[in-house]
């Protein structure tokens, strides 16, 4: 019954310089967790992927969605490789 | 950490245990999986010294049997604490202290640990109920594997939580630091 819930935490944490001891005392949850939801081996819950949007000021579709992201450089600039 | 039902606010004993549980200093002896099998299978291994030497104290009028107890519980009670610090407590900590992950992997230790539990003790109680009804002056023999029943239905959650456990990323691995985000 498991569906992968694809996320986009790892590169908006990057982009924003932030490091996952930090997102995780922010959204307050254990450290782990945060990598465990970057490596897919944990789908949040609703509430707390409201929180990461919130923290991050995005809308929750732009970090979390059931199909795959398309790479940013495709999104920008509409290059695929 | 938001469930209704885990809202009380930490007390000062759970915010130690949170430190405890989540040293750092401790992170690299159980940073590999290889290294939390080695622990599991010493803490197998001690739980079942500690047993003979229990059986042996009291069948026996060997009183330094105790100086090897103790020796040996002082082992297991080190060990116990590394498996803890490798699951950050997931069996040791109160549910407010964690976060709906952790819920949700120490309900499935325990499931699995259930499991395995179960068939074990089927097997256990009926070798223990043949020595003790089919064999004349072996009770004693009877109660012990009884005893070891119980402390396998005991222990198997912490062993099955540390064998489940993940290695950390390296970036957590080199600087993880305790969290303070709990609040209830």
């Amino acid at each position: 019954m498991a569906e992968h819930v694809y996320n986009r935490l790892a590169v908006a944490r990057a982009e924003r310089n932030i490091s996952r001891q930090e997102l995780a005392v922010a959204v307050d949850v254990h450290y782990q967790t945060i990598g465990y939801i970057e490596r897919g081996q944990y789908n949040p819950s609703l509430e707390v992927a409201l929180r990461i949007a919130a923290f991050f000021e995005l809308p929750v579709e732009s970090l979390f969605s059931l199909q795959p992201f398309r790479p940013l450089t495709e999104t920008l600039y509409r290059r695929t490789l | 950490m938001t469930d209704a039902s885990r809202d009380a606010a930490p007390t000062a004993r759970d915010e130690r245990m949170l430190r405890l549980m989540n040293e750092p200093r401790l992170h690299a002896l159980t940073a590999t999986r290889r290294r939390r099998l080695a622990l599991v299978a010493s803490h197998i291994g001690l739980t079942l010294l500690a047993d003979v030497a229990l059986v042996l104290l009291f069948a026996t009028d060997g009183a330094w049997w105790i100086a090897a107890l103790a020796l040996i519980s002082l082992a297991w009670i080190i060990n116990t604490g590394l498996l803890n610090s490798a699951t950050r407590g997931l069996l040791e900590l109160r549910a407010r202290m964690l976060d709906e992950r952790q819920h949700a992997e120490r309900g499935a230790a325990f499931t699995i640990a259930y499991r395995v539990a179960f068939a074990l003790k089927v097997v256990i109680a009926a070798i223990a109920l043949a020595i003790i009804f089919l064999s004349e002056g072996n009770e004693f023999v009877g109660l012990v594997a009884l005893f070891l029943l119980v402390q396998v239905h005991w222990l198997l959650p912490l062993w099955t939580a540390a064998v489940m456990t993940k290695d950390d990323p390296d970036e957590l691995a080199a600087s993880a630091t305790p969290p303070s985000n709990v609040d209830g």
